[in-house]
């Protein structure tokens, strides 16, 4: 299970947001990190059927990812960074959408216990009857990434899946994604801005700056002071920790005048 | 994925579908009583019984019996039911695809275009020369059918983006609003009242033949959104999430408001405008079966038809037929429903 992306390019209009990105990533999470505005997102979007990119290949397994050329047998589940959470729709109904193009007009035993399946894998099953609609931000987080489960996946994409999740869910959420990953042999993409998160749960890394790729590689291969100079712009230390799994601890941005840091 | 040997997940979607199966029977033999209480009621007045009976068996009733019912009372009531259903239909499927509640075939100028046809037609006597009696709904027709396709071309080039098409409606319904008042202020009394009352709509000119044309277009409409249940559906979830889940987003909007604006166009141009039956049907279907368009869709039909069926039998009921429009009743029938639906809301949909 391959993930290739050779020399992606998109842009808003005249904006150009993404510029010649390359990517090739297996199982496992990879998670892709970055400053605000780095194209991250956009690039998720584009690996999602949302954006059409204006030039470059992606493939999953050899498969055509690119929308309006995407292979009808991709099984590709994506949660947006900004889910609208206005449907009355209950949340088993929701999580049900994930498994669209399967659906007949009666709802099959199978469909409806992998719902529930997802459910009960993120300890949310209390919520099964509950409108979509008056569930808080963090749970209704938690039901998209159900949905993504509940629909056979080979691929998954997260946009930003802990914004608004506590401590526990966050850490739950992440234990349940890796559980998850290694059990079905998934290819696990993230959007996160939490680096120490990042490096912690993933296997691999990917770093964006101002639309280009700056970085690839492990998390300990890729969390190393230069980088966060170079693409945040941010002052740091990089603690290897017990494990060897990098811990940033932010000392000032680079525009500081104070002379703050050491 | 973990799976639970006792179904735990199918009871429990289960039992919400066996709720909105009961609300959809409930709503289906109701629409069939009002539809039966509709033609026996009026200034000759039938029993129940005698309707059904004449409806079986025509030959065992007297000869004008089955001809006030099978020739008069049978096609209005079952215009009614046709319309409504189509104006129901044509108000949960804008409402959809266009992810705002306020939406029906008014806000997109549909009916209003068809309005300004059927108003040019009564003013200047446009195709009576070669459509004879058909001039009328065919104007209104070709009317609607441009406008949806303005709206169509020039939300094409925004990729059927949802504002686009709503801003190109509401330009629409304000454009032909003002025509319309343009020709009423110019022309003659006559022709001006005349206008209004088509504007407000009537059931006057029902026959078989109305029925069987909007019917038709009521039922291919219906199975062409049979046959995008569940992506419609999708369609609550925002437009990022429809598209990562395989459905062509623009593709199926650009389909439903095409048949939105058939659907609307043929009902209304046999009719007149009636307004507030495409917003408020899709309302109470929504508060009663929730949002999977399974039970969503013909539950707004089934509320369009007996909001239609209501206001025809109270203007039958109270003798209004020559005084009000039935496009007044509905609206007069339908808002204290709507308050009281709202104001009785549950927390949680079936």
């Amino acid at each position: 299970m391959t993930l290739d992306v050779e020399g992606l390019g998109f842009s808003y209009g005249r904006r150009e947001v993404l510029r010649d990105i390359s990517l090739s990533t297996g199982e496992g999470i990879t998670s892709l990190i970055g400053p605000n505005g780095a194209g991250k997102s956009t690039l998720v979007k584009c690996l999602a059927g949302i954006h059409r990119p204006g030039s470059g290949t992606a493939f999953f397994n050899g498969l055509e990812l690119i929308s309006g050329k995407r292979d009808p047998d991709l099984r590709v589940a994506y949660m947006p960074q900004d889910q609208p959470c206005t449907t009355k729709m209950t949340v088993l109904e929701v999580i049900l959408l994930g498994r669209v193009r399967s659906l007949s007009i009666k709802v099959s035993e199978d469909d409806m216990e992998h719902c529930y399946g997802a459910l009960e894998d993120l300890n949310i099953e209390e919520l099964a009857e509950r409108p979509f609609n008056q569930l808080s931000g963090g749970q209704c987080q938690m039901v998209m990434v159900a949905q993504c489960l509940a629909s056979d996946p080979d691929m998954i994409i997260l946009d930003e899946p802990i914004n608004n999740l506590d401590l526990r869910r966050q850490l739950e959420m992440f234990e349940t994604m890796n559980r998850m990953t290694k059990k079905n042999g998934l290819t696990t993409l993230m959007v996160l801005h939490d680096i120490n998160l990042a490096a912690r749960y993933s296997d691999r890394l990917a770093v964006m700056g101002n639309g280009r790729m700056h970085g690839y590689g492990t998390p300990s291969e890729t969390i190393t002071e230069e980088m966060l100079e170079d693409v945040y712009g941010v002052k740091a230390i990089v603690d290897r920790g017990r494990f060897g799994i990098p811990r940033i601890e932010p000392i000032c941005s680079c525009s500081c005048r104070r002379g703050c840091h050491p | 994925m973990t799976m639970t040997g006792d179904s735990a997940g199918y009871s429990i979607y289960s039992a919400i579908v066996k709720r909105r199966r009961t609300v959809l029977a409930t709503m289906a033999l109701a629409s069939l009583l009002l539809f039966l209480l509709c033609v026996a009621t009026g200034p000759m007045r039938y029993s129940l019984a005698d309707v059904i009976r004449t409806v079986l068996n025509p030959d065992s009733v007297s000869g004008l019996m089955r001809s006030v019912i099978w020739d008069y009372r049978l096609p209005e009531a079952a215009l009614a039911v046709v319309v409504g259903a189509s104006l129901g239909m044509a108000g949960a499927e804008m409402q959809t695809i266009l992810d705002n509640p306020l939406a029906e075939p008014y806000t997109l100028g549909i009916s209003t275009a068809a309005a300004f046809g059927a108003s040019l037609c009564i003013v200047f006597g446009l195709g009576a020369g070669i459509l004879g009696d058909y001039a009328l709904p065919a104007v209104a027709f070709a009317f609607a059918l441009a406008t949806c396709l303005v709206i169509y071309a020039v939300a094409r080039l925004r990729s059927s983006d949802k504002q686009t098409i709503i801003l190109m409606g509401i330009a629409m319904l304000f454009l032909f609003q003002s025509l319309v008042s343009l020709m009423q202020v110019t022309t003659s009394k006559e022709a001006a009242s005349a206008v209004m009352f088509w504007m407000f709509g009537s059931l006057g000119k029902a026959d078989w033949e109305n029925v069987a044309i909007v019917g038709t277009v009521a039922l291919l409409a219906g199975v062409l959104f049979a046959l995008n249940f569940w992506k419609l559906t999708s369609l609550r979830l925002g437009d990022p999430k429809a598209s990562s889940l395989g459905v062509d987003v623009g593709r199926i909007r650009r389909n439903i408001l095409i048949t939105v604006s058939l659907l609307t166009a043929t009902a209304v141009s046999f009719t007149g405008t009636i307004g507030f039956v495409g917003l408020v049907g899709p309302h109470i279907s929504r508060m009663l079966v929730g949002e999977d368009q399974r039970f969503f869709l013909p539950v707004s039909a089934l509320a369009g038809a007996m909001l239609l069926c209501a206001a025809l039998f109270a203007t039958k009921a109270f003798d209004l037929v020559s005084s009000l429009p039935i496009g007044i009743i509905t609206s007069l029938i339908g808002v204290p429903f709507l308050i009281i639906m709202i104001l009785r809301r549950r927390e949680a949909t079936l």
